[in-house]
């Protein structure tokens, strides 16, 4: 039984066509990434899984208990730090449980700071862990990493890995990074046009070492669905770090 | 020890709580604002003292001084600081009250701003003071015109700026709010309107500031109490020296309001991470 089920997922804005006909079964516990270029819909299709955005046609199954973690950290500035963790939380164990989940992503020391003296990585930590409070089945990431620096984006995938593997979430992360996507996840979705182009499996389990050499091939791959060209990057591989070579690439979007 | 003149300015503009380490060492840090009031005192004196304008025209500040004390003495100045507070406070706290609930009303729902909008923003339009002949037909000539004229020149600053604060809320945080399936009364007080506090601790002042002159305004309306009285008294048997004392009166209660709302906004903003000036 899959844990999300699309069927015939449609969605137009204004007439314009963003989603066609996407058909989408995504299993309970499993990482997948969605890749595709900007104006692929990746985002449209997370949003309306997220029931933020309504599709003009089809069928989404899906389960009550999901979270989502945003490019933008979205921390509410005028709540402390552990109170946005906690927030809407009812219960009286709320601060002792939105304490747990600071101690999870390794930001305890800061529950009591406003959001606005973190920096990035630290903001989208603290987004996790609101996310986690919420005991979700399902987490969604939209593009989360996107706006951090090379070295705290290393670190915040490693988490975000670890995290799927302890709690056992079905993860849904959209990305435009295919090297983010082959080290954390189980299948990749090529969205293209408003559709599923193809979907690629990557073997073993995230998150993967960056210089693991079979991921990239696999980069180079999703590139090419993507339409992205690069003559040469065989005999380049030769010299050059997979991982260097790949992030050198990724930027599609 | 350096003194960096800079950081003393900076840190004795009492809008936020000034960084720590900023003004440390430096007792005189709080007074460097009024230096320039302290001049224009100086020279307030020197004028009156040179004797080029006469006491009926300019009293020096000492004949100001004396009249407060005269007045105090006679129990005429504390009275009337008490009647004048009092209008304020009552036409203030309604004021707010409306001026708060409407904002919220039509920054929460579209309904809301559709009833409530436009008559405010006419009501904006108009001087209050224009209100004066028509609040005197309505509510007669007692404390009831005197306060409602106060909360109406209050209710539009607050207005208007809860409802800007209120709709400029980013939709991104009321997102998470949504997809967490935060109950709406959390969204409102929690997502909504501490987003707009910033917004209506604005107003506050604004809406302050206006309270003092529709002070002024409607105490020269048939009063037999309040600074206004005092005011129209020393106008007609030209007591220079008190008219001025009740205008040095009313500057000092709009920085003091000024002030408490400053402190205000240092409390409930600390989270902005703001310019502060240089």
């Amino acid at each position: 039984m899959p844990d999300i089920r699309l069927q015939h997922v449609s969605k137009a804005f204004d007439g314009t066509a963003v989603l066609r006909e996407v058909d989408l079964d995504i299993a309970e516990g499993s990482f997948v990434a969605i890749v595709g270029k900007s104006g692929s819909g990746k985002s449209t299709l997370l949003r309306i899984i997220a029931g933020l955005e309504k599709a003009s046609a089809g069928q989404i199954e899906t389960t009550d208990r999901l979270a989502v973690a945003f490019q933008e950290a979205r921390l509410l500035p005028w709540l402390s730090v552990v109170d946005n963790v906690s927030f809407g939380l009812e219960g009286r164990d709320r601060k002792k449980v939105a304490l747990d989940a600071l101690v999870e992503v390794g930001l305890r020391a800061k529950a009591d700071v406003w959001p606005l003296t973190l920096s990035g990585g630290q903001a989208q930590r603290v987004s996790l862990a609101r996310a986690l409070v919420r005991k979700p089945e399902v987490l969604l990431l939209d593009e989360p990493f996107g706006a951090l620096d090379a070295l705290t984006k290393l670190d915040m995938q490693n988490l975000v890995g670890e995290l799927w593997r302890a709690h056992g979430w079905t993860v849904v992360m959209v990305t435009h990074d295919v090297d983010e996507a082959v080290r954390l996840a189980d299948r990749v979705v090529v969205l293209g046009d408003g559709t599923v182009q193809e979907i690629v499996p990557v073997p073993g389990t995230g998150p993967r070492d960056p210089d693991d050499p079979a991921l990239a091939p696999l980069a180079g791959r999703l590139l090419r669905l993507l339409g992205v060209p690069f003559a040469g990057r065989r005999s380049l591989e030769l010299e050059t770090s997979p991982t260097r070579l790949a992030s050198s690439l990724s930027p599609v979007s | 020890m350096t003194i960096d003149v800079d950081a003393v300015l900076v840190a004795s503009s009492e809008r936020v709580p000034a960084p720590a380490g900023r003004a440390s060492g430096n007792l005189l840090a709080p007074f460097t604002p009024w230096l320039s009031t302290l001049a224009i005192l100086l020279l307030w004196t020197a004028v009156s003292a040179g004797g080029l304008i006469g006491p009926r025209a300019l009293p020096s500040p000492f004949d100001v001084l004396a009249a407060a004390w005269e007045l105090t003495a006679n129990g005429r100045l504390p009275a009337a600081l008490v009647a004048s507070l009092a209008r304020v406070l009552a036409g203030t706290a309604l004021g707010l009250v409306l001026g708060l609930g409407a904002g919220l009303l039509a920054g929460y729902y579209r309904v809301g701003e559709m009833v409530v909008d436009r008559p405010l923003q006419m009501l904006r339009a108009v001087p209050f003071n224009a209100l004066v002949p028509l609040f005197i037909v309505a509510f007669g000539i007692g404390e009831l015109m005197k306060v409602s004229l106060i909360a109406v020149g209050v209710l539009v600053p607050i207005y208007l700026n809860t409802f800007a604060g209120v709709r400029n809320v980013d939709s991104k945080l009321v997102e998470v709010g949504l997809v967490y399936r935060v109950p709406q009364r959390l969204i409102a007080s929690k997502i909504l309107f501490l987003g707009a506090l910033p917004s209506i601790l604005t107003g506050l002042r604004f809406s302050l500031a206006i309270a003092w002159i529709a002070l002024v305004t409607s105490e020269t309306v048939n009063t037999n109490a309040g600074v206004g009285y005092i005011l129209a008294q020393a106008q007609r048997f030209v007591r220079t020296d008190q008219v001025f004392l009740c205008i040095v009166i009313y500057a000092l209660l709009g920085i003091l309001t000024d002030y408490l709302v400053r402190r205000l906004e240092g409390r409930l903003l600390a989270w902005r991470k703001s310019y502060d000036g240089r």
